[in-house]
Order: structure tokens, then sequence, then C-alpha cells
């Protein structure tokens, strides 16, 4: 009950506090770069976390936050007005978004969402803030082995779910985990894998890395196709904005639906919110009694997935915040983001710091009502901004890169690793690696090592911890089988082939 | 370029760096609690995984992997090369001639170039832009960004 009335507490604190006024522009920068395509929430973290250097922890974690929050608004808007989806969860609001809009319901289509968006994120927090207690209690009896386990766990996933090629996405996480050995071992004082390059004495940074892999190669990904978005052309008045009563009777329970679906999703390490999006989509064409109509506009088919996108946020900060493990790239960003202001994740900030668990929650319930307000009251403002700003997105994000690496090391070479990663995730993305698991592999590398070795050290050398407690087995049994299961699947198959050919 | 060969090309290079990594472990003996241990252990799983895609490149033509597409055009490897030698000598200026003046050149051959405006409005744009980015930073958000020679 306590915790509940802190929340309530940090609400009124940061509505009264200058806090609001960061929670205000976080979801508004949030929104802009969440609909312009290319930056989702992972890049747009990534070009916001220097400039958050200044503000005080609070301050700079609720506005982080709420960037965060905003890009998960945001990316509705291009998908809705110009068939463009501004991250990958808002691929599916194209499905019945475009569709309305061009028969003339774009006010309906963004007000419908915006709605959905809003009870989504709301039923994800509710979650986050019943949930998270219970889960930091039993997480706070975990050892280093079940830490260790608990690490292969989340790779694993992370790995398998973020893309086709399921060994992609391993190697991608393997080689964020090697970047993360990289420089100064804590435990034995030598300095490792730098290749003589002073430089990286201390390691690789998330910001450079973060940078490259998600903006850069955007970028470059920009440059190569040219061409400006086209929005169509349509009159948003205020009173237009809202749906109808008979749309809201029509998408209630796919709102409910979408927010229970996305929540659970969400909690899953790796999943996140585009999954989360096309299960519901997929659930309300099959509940639907005009499931033949979808693909032209159908107002459940728009809201539900709308809905799940937003809840899978709340899920996604459950295993961020009390076991350290981000379920996404934008929260393996966030995570690093709080390790920069010396905060670390895991059971024992729900006791150690219980104020602050509080103020992220309060922060994000804050935020999501400004949001909504301002993705209701302002989207014809959004749009012309969104007119303005992008045709100077090659050189304004090219610009913020620089900057944002410079200001999170005073490094010029920082700018380097930037430039280099990049390049590396350019290509990677051309054949479909996925490039989440590459930050997350960063983020968690060195607790996995540190439990790993803290493990063996404990037993002497013995491996057999690693299965003396049902915790621990459990995860690495189950981490292994998901990374072996698609080999063996792939060997089946040819087994299979090879029978049936005999 | 053919996405077989892009495919091949980067595991290899993938293979490579896994070797590269495993070789930098060496110096440190291998006690299972010692710092090379971890690694190489990732090296030895990068490698693994790496090599399976490669000679998957080989056999599976036919599983329908769309490996005869084009990932891209000479056109298009030419104005990213251009963008990223820019954004190279960037880097290396920028401790010499100062955030300012280089963010001004910068944005005027990126608005000018790629973007294809006229030579005048790629160089208010460029103005304009950088000086509005040094303010927020410097101003606004208390980052300095060093000047250059026009702080001597």
């Amino acid at each position: 009950m306590d915790f509940f009335l802190g929340i309530l507490d940090s609400c009124l604190h940061i509505i009264t506090s200058d806090i609001i006024f960061y929670t205000i522009l976080g979801g508004f920068i949030g929104t802009i770069a969440g609909s312009l395509p290319g930056l989702g929430p992972s890049s747009s973290l990534a070009l916001f976390i220097p400039m958050t250097f200044f503000l005080d922890p609070m301050t700079g974690i609720v506005f982080l936050l709420n960037i965060y929050q905003g890009t998960m608004y945001g990316g509705r808007i291009t998908s809705i007005l110009a068939n463009i989806p501004g991250d990958s969860p808002a691929i599916v609001t194209c499905f019945e978004g475009y569709p309305m809009a061009m028969k003339g319901r774009a006010g309906a289509a963004m007000g419908i969402s915006g709605f959905s968006s809003f009870f989504g994120g709301l039923i994800g927090l509710a979650g986050l803030a019943m949930f998270a207690f219970p889960v930091s209690a039993f997480a706070i009896r975990f050892g280093p082995a079940e830490y260790f386990g608990l690490m292969v766990f989340a790779l694993s996933c992370i790995g398998i779910l973020s893309g086709d090629n399921p060994i992609k996405g391993v190697i991608m996480a393997i080689i964020g985990l090697i970047c993360g050995a990289i420089g100064h071992d804590f435990v034995s004082g030598h300095i490792r894998l730098t290749f003589g390059m002073v430089d990286l004495v201390d390691g690789i940074d998330l910001v450079p890395m973060a940078l490259g892999a998600f903006a850069v190669s955007e970028l470059f990904f920009g440059i190569e196709k040219g061409g400006e978005v086209q929005f169509i052309k349509m009159k948003l008045k205020l009173s237009e904005m809202y749906p109808t009563l008979d749309d809201f009777f029509r998408s209630k329970f796919a709102i409910i639906r979408g927010a229970i679906v996305g929540f659970l999703i969400g909690v899953l390490p790796g999943a996140g919110g585009t999954p989360a999006t096309f299960i519901s989509y997929a659930i309300e064409k099959k509940v639907s009694k005009r499931s033949k109509e979808f693909g032209t506009g159908v107002i459940e088919g728009l809201a539900g997935p709308e809905s799940a996108n937003n809840a899978s946020e709340g899920g996604a900060l459950i295993p961020l915040l009390t076991l350290g493990i981000p379920g996404s790239g934008g929260t393996a960003i966030l995570l690093g983001g709080l390790m920069i202001w010396g905060i670390r994740p895991g059971p024992m900030l729900f006791t150690s710091n219980p104020e602050l668990v509080s103020i992220i929650i309060g922060g994000l319930l804050v935020g999501n009502v400004t949001l909504l307000i301002l993705n209701i009251a302002f989207i014809p403002f959004f749009v012309t901004l969104l007119k303005v700003i992008r045709p100077y997105m090659n050189s304004s994000v090219t610009t913020l890169c620089l900057i944002g690496c410079y200001a999170s090391s005073f490094n010029y070479f920082d700018a380097w690793i930037m430039l280099a990663f990049g390049i590396f995730g350019y290509f990677g993305r051309k054949l479909d690696y996925p490039m989440a698991p590459l930050i997350l592999g960063l983020v968690l590398g060195p607790k996995t090592e540190d439990s790993f070795r803290q493990s063996l050290m404990l037993a002497q050398g013995d491996y057999s911890i690693f299965f003396e407690s049902l915790i621990s087995t459990v995860f690495l049994s189950i981490g292994l089988l998901m990374i072996f299961m698609p080999i063996m699947k792939y060997i089946f198959k040819k087994l299979y082939k090879t029978n049936a050919v005999l | 370029m053919k996405k077989i060969w892009l495919e091949r090309l980067f595991s290899t290079m993938l293979i490579f760096f896994a070797l590269a990594i495993y070789i930098q472990t060496l110096h440190f003996g291998k006690s299972i609690t010692g710092p090379a241990f971890f690694p190489s252990c990732l090296a030895f799983i990068l490698f693994a995984c790496s090599a399976v895609l490669l000679i998957k490149t080989f056999m599976s033509k036919k599983d329908g992997d769309d490996y005869e597409t084009l990932v891209f055009s000479k056109k298009a490897i030419a104005t990213i090369g251009y963008f990223v030698v820019l954004v190279a000598v960037t880097i290396v200026v920028i401790p010499y001639v100062g955030w300012l003046l280089t963010q001004m050149i910068l944005v005027f051959i990126l608005e000018f170039t790629l973007g294809g405006r006229s030579w005048k409005r790629a160089c208010i744009i460029a103005v304009i832009g950088a000086i509005v980015i040094y303010l927020i930073f410097e101003a606004g958000l208390q980052i300095h960004l060093p000047l250059g020679f026009l702080e001597s």
C-alpha cells in the first residue's frame, strides 16, 4: 500500500515541480521522433541521453522515459497519414489506420489510436506497479549462479525472438558481449581485447555504439532511398479528433484484449512491442465478426494493436527494473542511461531506492496523460512540424549524432566507434541481422561474465554450481534449449527430407 | 552486389573477428575464472555460428533464401561511401576547426549535395542550423563544444 501511495506522491511531486516541463518535453520529442520513419525508440533514446547529463537524475530519468513512451505514441502518425510506419510496432497500424484515413476518417483513426495507446499504457503501468514488487522480492534471493542462468535465458530469448534468423540474433548478442568485455577486467586488472588501442582501455560506451547501430545505419538507409514522405491531404479539426460513440463501442473489447496481450508479451525478454501488435491484430481478426473486412479500415484492428504496443512498454519495464534485464533495444539503452547516473536496476533497487521506482512509475503515469492530451489536441501541429523537419533529417541527425557522441564522453574517439558501428549496422541490417541483441549484449555482458566467474570462484571451479539450484537449472535449461532448438530443428528437417527421399 | 556475396563476405569477416578475439585471449592463461575464459568461449560460439552461416550460403540455394536479391547498387554504395568520407573528415577536423564551423560546413555540404538544395538555401540552413544547435548545447544544456582555433 505504501508503494502505491508513493506512486501517488511522486505524481503530485512531478506535477508541482519543474519535472512536469521535462515530462511534456520528453513526450513531445518522443512523439516527433517516433513519427519520423527510421528514428525509433532506440535511436531517439541514444540521441537524447547525452542531453540529460545536465539534469538531476530524477528529472533526467523521467525525461528519457517519456521520450521512450512518446515514441510509442508517435509511431502511428505517419502510419495513419502516410502509410509509412514510424517504428516497427507501428507497421500493424498501417493495416487499418491508412485505409481509414483514405476513407476520410483520419481524425477518428488518430483519436481512437491515441485513446487505445493511453489505455494500453495505463494497463501496462498498473501491471508494472502490481507485479514489480513481488518479482523483485523473489529475485532478491538470486545468487551469482541464478543470475548467470537468468542472463543466459535472457540473451537466448533476445537472440531468438529478435529476428527471422535466430543464428543471426545469437551472433549479434555474442558480438555485443565481446564488446562488453573490451577494456579493463575489474576482477584481475588485466586489459583485454583492445588490440593495442589506448582509447579502448575504458571499454566501448553504450551511446556511440547505439547511435552507430541504430541512428547512423538508418541514416545510410535514408540516404540510399532518398525521397520524402508524402502525407495524404486532409483537414484535421479538433472536433473530428474524437472517435464517435459507435467507434468506442466497436473497439472497447479490442482495446482491453490488446492491453492484456501487450502486457504479457512485453514481460518476455526480447519480445517487445512488435510481436505484441502482430499477435493482437491476429486475435482481433480471429474474433471479429467483420474479419473479412480487415485491411479496409476496421477500427478494432487499429485499436487492439495500438493498445498492445503501449501496454508492452509497462511489461518490458518489469524485467528491466526488477532483474536488470532489458527486453528490447530501447529498454537496453534506457538501462544504459540509468547506469550512467549510477543507478543499477535489479531487485535491490526496490529496497535501496523505492522512491526512484515510484518516480519512474509516477513519471510514466503523468507522461501518459500528457501524451494523450498532446496526441489528441496537437495532431495538426505535429503533422505540420513533421513536414518541416523531414527534409532536413539527414543533416540534423548527422549533427546530433556527432555532438551526442562527443557530449557523452568528451572524447573524439567515440565518434569513430559510432561511424564503425554505423557501417557495421548498415551491412548487418542489409543481411537481416537484428541490432537490438548487439546493444543488449553490451549492456548485459559485464553482469553475465561477473556472475559466471563469481559462481565458479565460489565453487572452486566446479561447474555443477550452475545446476545446484532449481532456479538456475530451469533458466539455463530453457536458455540452452532455445539456443540449440533452431539448430536441432534444422538438422531434423534435413533428416526428415532425406528419409522422405529414401 | 548480390546478397549471397555480401552474406559470404560478412560471415568470413566475422570468422576472422572471432579468430582475432581468440588470439587476443591467449596472453592470459587458461584459468576458468581468469580474464581469458569468457571471451574465448564467446569467440568460439561466434566462430561456430558464423561458420554455419557461411556453409549455409553454399548449401541452401534451393531452400527459398533470397540470396540472389540485389542488396545495393553501385550508386547507393558510392553515395554512402561519400557520406562516410564526409563524416570521417569532419571527425578529423573538429578538434582543429571547432564544432561551430565544422557543423556549418558539414550541413552545407550535406544539404547542397545530398539534399539537392540551392547553394544559397543550403548556406542559410547551415548557418542557422549550426548556430541554433551550438547555442542549445552551450547555453541551454551547458555542454561545452570547443571552437578549435577560434578559441585561441
